[in-house]
């Protein structure tokens, strides 16, 4: 437990406002639920505090408390998707109504890179935040989501293809409407 | 578009979207309130399910240890529960064997410069001593009745009690009997001595059993636990959700339990060091107690088979404990080896 003299305590606290924000926000983004991400934030600083005499002096403090949080976000969708698999055997009928597939096709049809960025599936939508907005790298990337460097940029890929062939679909469109 | 256009219009709307969340106030306090009252969840040092087989296997090995200090006790941390009933190269005994028409002072149940139970040793220093002792005396033929209800009254005579007792008949009278008696420490040596004159003392022992460190520790544990209470109960009120509140009783209630189990245990040490043990045995001449007494044939025979049966089961639970470290460490190796080669795959 950290007391309240703990020198510990005024690290956790510089922590808190360097990079808890950043933290909060990473996760927002991985997990798209502020409520799930501010205890992947609090969370996230509480084990960092706890942990604080395992990072080397000098080493980057920004990217460890990143990895955490990313690890902890993940843990949530993946049990999130267990819970979705549980719901799916044994729930209710997850039929989206008539007319709800075409919806969504509709919806991406017209969506900007922004929106189509919160259209796709957690798999490519992910690499995508751990790349482009916390920069880590791709091997850190395979670390964090325990899949090969090679899965990392073939998902980047994957991602970054389904969103060019968006923006060029709402490129076209935009282009014929003012036609 | 290209692919760097694209990169960017991606960090740009990942930045936007990510704009749009507010960073809650009091995110800030409650980190800091819930870093103080809870430790960190440790990272886990193997990951998938070598954690449960780490697991399994502290379990098993914890198992197996209380199993081994069951049928193999260490001499230096006696088992206090049957402290009364078990002499083990104990710090202060005396021993006497053989027929004795009255008991040998010289070689008297605790010598004279030993220390008095629960007595001060000068410096302020606590002593704590579990006394136990048993005698066995022989009665005169045909007065095992009136030895018997003596001894009970012996107990009560010096302030204790009689805690068990069983008879056993020979050609159809009561002829030998055991009892344990319960009486204040400090009396303890009169009380032994009481016994004695009931007829003549073919064994007696005496062991003082110090108790001390373990007094001092449990002490010293208490304290440090009423102070990590005290701190808890302190930060009770800056909780300032239902989350802190649960985050702080968490570990309250433990602390909680902790102190309670101690001053459990610390009554029941007092206790054993307030009043001492003794196992009285009397018998007429040419009779034994039941539990000294040896069968017939097939009694024998069984309580044999009894023995070979806790034997082996004693030599698998040492075998498998020898074993167990080796394939600990076999299990652990493998897990990280997979984990490795997952990493390099």
């Amino acid at each position: 437990m950290i007391r309240p003299e703990d020198p510990g305590m005024e690290l956790l606290e510089r922590w808190v406002d360097e990079y808890q924000p950043r933290v909060y926000l990473a996760a927002c983004l991985i997990l798209r639920d502020p409520a799930a991400a501010e205890d992947v934030a609090q969370e996230t600083l509480v084990r960092a505090a706890a942990a604080s005499r395992k990072i080397a002096p000098g080493a980057d403090a920004s990217r460890w408390l990143s990895r955490v949080a990313v690890n902890l976000s993940l843990n949530i969708l993946r049990s999130r998707r267990r819970e979705e698999r549980a719901l799916a055997r044994h729930g209710p009928s997850d039929d989206v109504g008539p007319g709800g597939h075409e919806e969504v096709e509709a919806r991406l049809t017209a969506a900007t890179v922004a929106e189509a960025l919160g259209k796709l599936p957690d798999r490519l939508r992910v690499p995508l935040v751990l790349r482009y907005y916390l920069d880590l790298t791709e091997r850190e990337m395979a670390a964090l989501l325990g899949i090969r460097p090679g899965t990392v940029k073939s998902r980047l890929h994957e991602a970054r293809g389904l969103l060019a062939m968006d923006a060029s679909i709402e490129a076209a469109h935009s282009a014929a409407q003012e036609g | 578009m290209t692919m760097t256009e694209l990169e960017l219009e991606i960090r740009s709307a990942l930045a936007e979207e990510a704009a749009g969340y507010t960073v809650p106030d009091d995110l800030k306090g409650r980190t800091m309130v819930a870093a103080r009252v809870r430790p960190g969840k440790p990272h886990r040092l193997v990951h998938g399910r070598g954690w449960v087989y780490a697991l399994a296997a502290a379990g098993a090995l914890t198992v197996l240890v209380a199993l081994g200090t069951l049928v193999n006790p260490a001499p230096s941390q006696p088992n206090r529960t049957a402290a009364q009933h078990i002499v083990r190269a104990p710090s202060n005994v005396s021993n006497i064997n053989g027929p004795l028409t009255s008991i040998d002072t010289s070689l008297g149940p605790v010598p004279a410069q030993a220390p008095s139970p629960g007595k001060s040793s000068g410096a302020g220093f606590q002593q704590s001593i579990v006394r136990t002792a048993s005698v066995s005396v022989r009665v005169p033929k045909g007065h095992f009745a009136s030895a018997w209800s003596q001894a009970a009254g012996v107990a009560g005579r010096f302030g204790g009690l009689v805690s068990n007792s069983n008879t056993q008949t020979a050609n159809g009278r009561l002829a030998s009997g055991n009892l344990t008696l319960q009486v204040p420490s400090t009396n303890l040596d009169q009380a032994l001595a009481a016994l004695g004159d009931l007829g003549a003392v073919s064994n007696q022992s005496t062991t003082s059993l110090d108790e001390s460190g373990q007094v001092a520790s449990d002490a010293a544990q208490l304290t440090a636990l009423q102070g990590e209470e005290a701190e808890y109960l302190q930060l009770l009120p800056q909780a300032k959700s239902t989350a802190d509140i649960l985050a702080i009783e968490q570990p309250l209630n433990n602390v909680t339990q902790q102190i309670q189990t101690l001053q459990a245990s610390q009554s029941y040490l007092q206790n054993q060091v307030a009043m001492a043990s003794i196992q009285a045995t009397l018998a007429e001449p040419g009779t034994q107690p039941a539990a000294a007494r040896p069968g017939g044939r097939l009694a024998t025979a069984w309580h044999q088979a009894r023995n070979g049966v806790a034997t082996v089961l004693a030599g698998f639970i040492v075998a498998v404990g020898y074993l167990l470290a080796p394939v600990v460490l076999v299990v652990l190796a493998w897990a990280a080896v997979r984990r490795l080669r997952r990493r390099v795959a």
